[in-house]
């Protein structure tokens, strides 16, 4: 009985943080969710969209909701690891003293990361993966929960520094922001321009964000729906057994094992969010693109030919879908 | 057995009612692509079939295809999968199913969960019977091989006189049905048959089939007639020569059996050959025997006294060359006719001897005629012998199967009580070997005089005054083979109207013209109908000019009148 309070409370917490954000945010329901996914599986998530669309004000407030330390990187070209790591200084008793960077915080925005020196960027990867930093010498651990937020443009590539695919791939999702549709702009408009503007409440706590990342580990797989998972990884690789013949033709790399993990873990979340104990092959379709349009890598073909790697993951999925048929035919 | 499993048990047996269904469909679809097909064949004349050999094969591949359905096993994991796939459960009970009796924190929830949503669920709303693709498929080859079957098959697309050709054609097929039936589809028959025969049966009843489908023109027909009719022909010939065969053979050896009677009483030939003799010419003979026994002894007994003379003669020494000579000379001469006399004097007396055992073995004969069992088995096998004749004549035996059977064992039966039961089995094999020779002649008659007679109808010409009917067939060896009317065959008839039996159809006569040589034998193919005016004609006149005789007019007249009522109806 107590794992079905588990459940209850997770989908609750969920929810209160979600409303508490979607106070401030309006519309991107999708997005938000997604990024809470993102935090309850303990994931990175990439925001790539134009510029104003509130990637920055949701990360903020996904902090507060949370009542986690948040902090932001605003990335440019002449930014140093030193920015984002910390580094030694020399203090008042003639002694190295380590100042901690911004990366030390539960939830980081890296504001247009693609605008650091892979110097710069690099120096992301090792908090993103290892959750600790090095600095002369020395590990620092970062304190959980641990939560890196990237954003980028896709529009203003000069003078970028497009992410390594060895970075990409940490991320444990990637989100496209949409424009909001008209009536969302009109409620972003009456919002931010009138007298009393909302701020989210701290409606959770660095505990529960903990707990929540604990209880979806809990949640099962079936051979079935993890084989689906599978299938859908494999038939991304431009070749090998189950590769799909879209990804034959317009992938260079297919996902890395993260991007199964990715899926099954995202998989775990939305299951439970949709009230199950279970993980369904749905819950895997609807984590599909965000786990893994970041993770194939596209070639020339398929830039030719227009395909970007989300109408390639559609193309998986349906493949991957006709080979799943109903095992009893009546 | 947990809930969970317990609850599957009612969805598996819906799968089995729902696969049934579907597997029916599917036998029911190949079983009509089977039909199609094959009625395609059967409009192409290729391989022949019927609506119910149709239904049969549809029939039985659909229960197949149903039984397949019912019995196929349905595995859990798979049942599991595909009501969560129906019922939209997202994969609760593959997971459930999988979890049971696991130890992670959410399994007894997942279990629970399951459970209550499969309670929710109704199997025939989770499997629903539905008309699918292979039911579609199934009607609509069905549909096909309907179609197909029924243009091969009916003559909705043939013109007025192709119709008509195409219904005597199937009349035609309906007789050779009847020929092939009686002389080869009778049990009897069908145990006895040679691989010829059997050759030969097979032939007619694709000939049949064909007639009977209207698959070929009446010319083919006609060839194929004739070439059935030679090769019934040919085996009745061959037949008949191993029946004489196995009559010779049969006496061969009953004539062997009697030679052997008479050895073991130690017996020669010649006696065998003077039993025929009667008791007087016997007597007579053996006197004169004796007579001329007596003459031949007198005349020896005179040439030894002579020799006596004439030895005593020489003996003298006083007697001259020239004598002498003469002497021997004379002696010499006495002595060849004293060793022909003597070498008669034996014959003489084997003749006397025969006379005499002549008796002894015409009493052995009479002892072995009358001995009951021998005089039993010669009865048999006499009736045997009428049997197998009478099928070689008329295509018919005079007894029974039953009879035949019951004879053959009694048969057996006294040759196992007689001295030499090898000898007399092979008798008897001979003799049934004859009778089966016979029976098969019999047959190849019966299919060849049918076949001429319908040769002789010109294939469905329709049959005239004097043309064969139904029971009476007339081959062109001029024979009648059978006659149903025993009040004919006795002769015992009464003056009445002969009356005409025209054909039912009214409209054009349809007939075949055959150009030289004759397709049918010596008869004329011409219906009677295109003769009847002008023989009518001829009638009326000779009635005129008072030609016939006073009390037969009435009758030809009534005749006439009766053809030409029969054409008009």
């Amino acid at each position: 009985m107590s794992e079905q309070i588990d459940a209850t409370w997770f989908c609750e917490t969920f929810e209160r943080v979600r409303s508490e954000v979607q106070k401030v945010i309006v519309g991107q329901h999708e997005i938000v969710e997604s990024t809470l996914v993102g935090l309850a599986a303990n994931g990175h998530v990439l925001l790539e969209g134009m510029p104003g669309l509130g990637k920055t004000l949701l990360v903020r407030s996904l902090s507060r909701a949370l009542s986690l330390d948040f902090s932001r990187i605003q990335f440019t070209p002449d930014m140093m690891p030193a920015d984002v790591t910390g580094t030694n200084v020399l203090g008042e008793g003639r002694i190295f003293e380590f100042r901690r960077g911004p990366v030390f915080s539960n939830i980081v925005l890296a504001d247009e990361i693609n605008r650091a020196t892979p110097k710069t960027q690099s120096a992301m990867l090792e908090a993103m993966q290892e959750r600790s930093v090095t600095v002369g010498g020395k590990r620092y651990e970062l304190q959980e929960p641990f939560l890196v937020m990237a954003t980028q443009n896709p529009v203003e590539q000069e003078g970028t520094y497009p992410l390594p695919e060895a970075q990409l791939d940490r991320f444990f999702f990637k989100l496209i922001v949409p424009y909001p549709t008209k009536d969302e702009l009109r409620e972003v408009v009456n919002r931010t321009t009138g007298s009393q503007e909302q701020e989210p409440q701290a409606v959770a706590t660095k505990e529960d964000v903990l707990r929540l990342r604990a209880i979806v580990r809990e949640v099962p797989i079936a051979n079935a729906v993890l084989d689906y998972g599978l299938s859908l990884i494999v038939a991304t690789h431009p070749e090998g057994e189950g590769s799909s013949p879209v990804a034959q033709r317009y992938c260079r790399f297919g996902s890395s094992p993260r991007g199964a993990q990715s899926l099954i873990t995202a998989g775990k979340v939305r299951a439970l969010l949709a009230g199950r104990f279970n993980v369904s092959k749905d819950d895997l379709r609807a984590s599909l693109k965000p786990a893994l349009r970041h993770r194939i890598l596209l070639n020339f073909e398929a830039e030719a030919d227009g395909m970007t790697a989300d109408k390639v993951l559609s193309q998986v999925q349906e493949f991957v879908d006709t080979q799943d048929r109903d095992p009893i035919k009546v | 057995m947990s809930n969970l499993t317990s609850r599957f048990k009612k969805f598996e047996v819906r799968v089995r009612i729902v696969r049934s269904w579907r597997g029916m469909a599917i036998g029911a679809c190949l079983g009509a692509g089977a039909c199609a097909v094959w009625a395609l064949l059967d409009w192409r004349g290729v391989l022949f079939t019927e609506w119910s050999w149709m239904g049969a094969v549809l029939g039985v591949s659909a229960l197949a295809g149903l039984m397949a359905g019912a019995l196929l096993r349905v595995p859990q994991a798979a049942l599991a999968a595909s009501i969560d796939r129906r019922a939209g459960l997202e994969d609760r009970l593959t997971t459930a199913r999988e979890r049971q009796g696991g130890e992670h924190s959410f399994d007894d929830a997942l279990q629970l969960d399951a459970e209550e949503k499969i309670l929710t669920l109704q199997p025939n709303k989770v499997f629903p019977i539905r008309f699918g693709r292979w039911h579609g498929g199934a009607l609509v080859l069905n549909a096909l091989a309907a179609m197909l079957f029924l243009l091969g098959n009916t003559p909705i697309m043939l013109g007025e006189d192709a119709r008509k050709a195409q219904e005597e054609l199937k009349k035609d097929g309906k007789t050779v049905e009847r020929i092939t039936k009686k002389n080869f589809e009778t049990p009897e028959a069908k145990s006895e048959m040679s691989e010829a025969e059997k050759k030969l049966a097979d032939e007619m009843r694709k000939y049949q089939r064909e007639l009977e489908k209207a698959h070929i023109t009446k010319e083919e027909s006609l060839q194929k007639a004739n070439e059935l009719n030679e090769q019934a022909e040919k085996l009745a010939k061959m037949a008949a020569q191993s029946a004489q065969q196995s009559l010779a053979q049969a006496e061969t050896i009953r004539g062997q059996m009697e030679k052997g009677e008479l050895q073991k009483a130690g017996l020669n030939d010649l006696a065998a050959q003077m039993a025929s003799m009667s008791a007087a010419d016997r007597k007579e003979k053996l006197a004169q025997a004796k007579k001329e026994a007596k003459d031949i002894q007198k005349q020896l007994d005179e040439l030894k006294k002579q020799l006596d003379v004439i030895n005593k003669k020489l003996a003298n020494p006083k007697l001259t060359p020239e004598e002498r000579k003469k002497l021997e000379k004379e002696k010499s001469e006495i002595q060849k006719a004293i060793s022909a006399l003597e070498a008669k004097k034996l014959e003489n007396q084997a003749m006397q001897k025969a006379l005499e055992m002549s008796q002894e073995a015409r009493d052995i004969f009479k002892k072995m005629m009358e001995d009951p069992i021998y005089k039993q088995i010669m009865d048999l096998a006499r009736k045997l012998e009428q049997d197998a004749e009478s099928a070689s004549q008329s295509g018919k035996g005079k007894m029974t199967d039953a009879e035949r059977e019951a004879l053959r064992k009694e048969l057996e039966e006294l040759a196992q009580k007689l001295k030499d039961p090898k000898a007399m089995k092979e008798y008897l094999d001979a003799l049934l070997q004859a009778m089966l020779e016979a029976k098969r002649l019999g047959r190849c008659n019966g299919l060849s005089s049918g076949i001429n007679g319908l040769l002789s109808m010109g294939l469905t010409s329709p049959p005239g005054p004097g043309a064969p009917t139904e029971d009476i067939w007339h081959g062109d060896s001029g024979k009648v083979y059978h006659l149903d009317k025993a009040a004919e065959s006795k002769g015992k008839t009464t003056t009445s109207v002969i009356s005409g039996q025209a054909r039912e159809a009214t409209g054009p006569q349809a007939y075949v013209e055959i150009k030289a040589p004759s397709l049918v034998g010596n008869r004329s193919s011409v219906p009677y109908q295109n003769v009847l005016p002008s023989y009518a004609k001829k009638a009326e006149s000779a009635l005129d000019r008072q030609q016939i005789p006073k009390e037969h007019q009435k009758r030809v007249k009534e005749y006439f009148e009766s053809l030409t009522d029969s054409k008009k109806g």
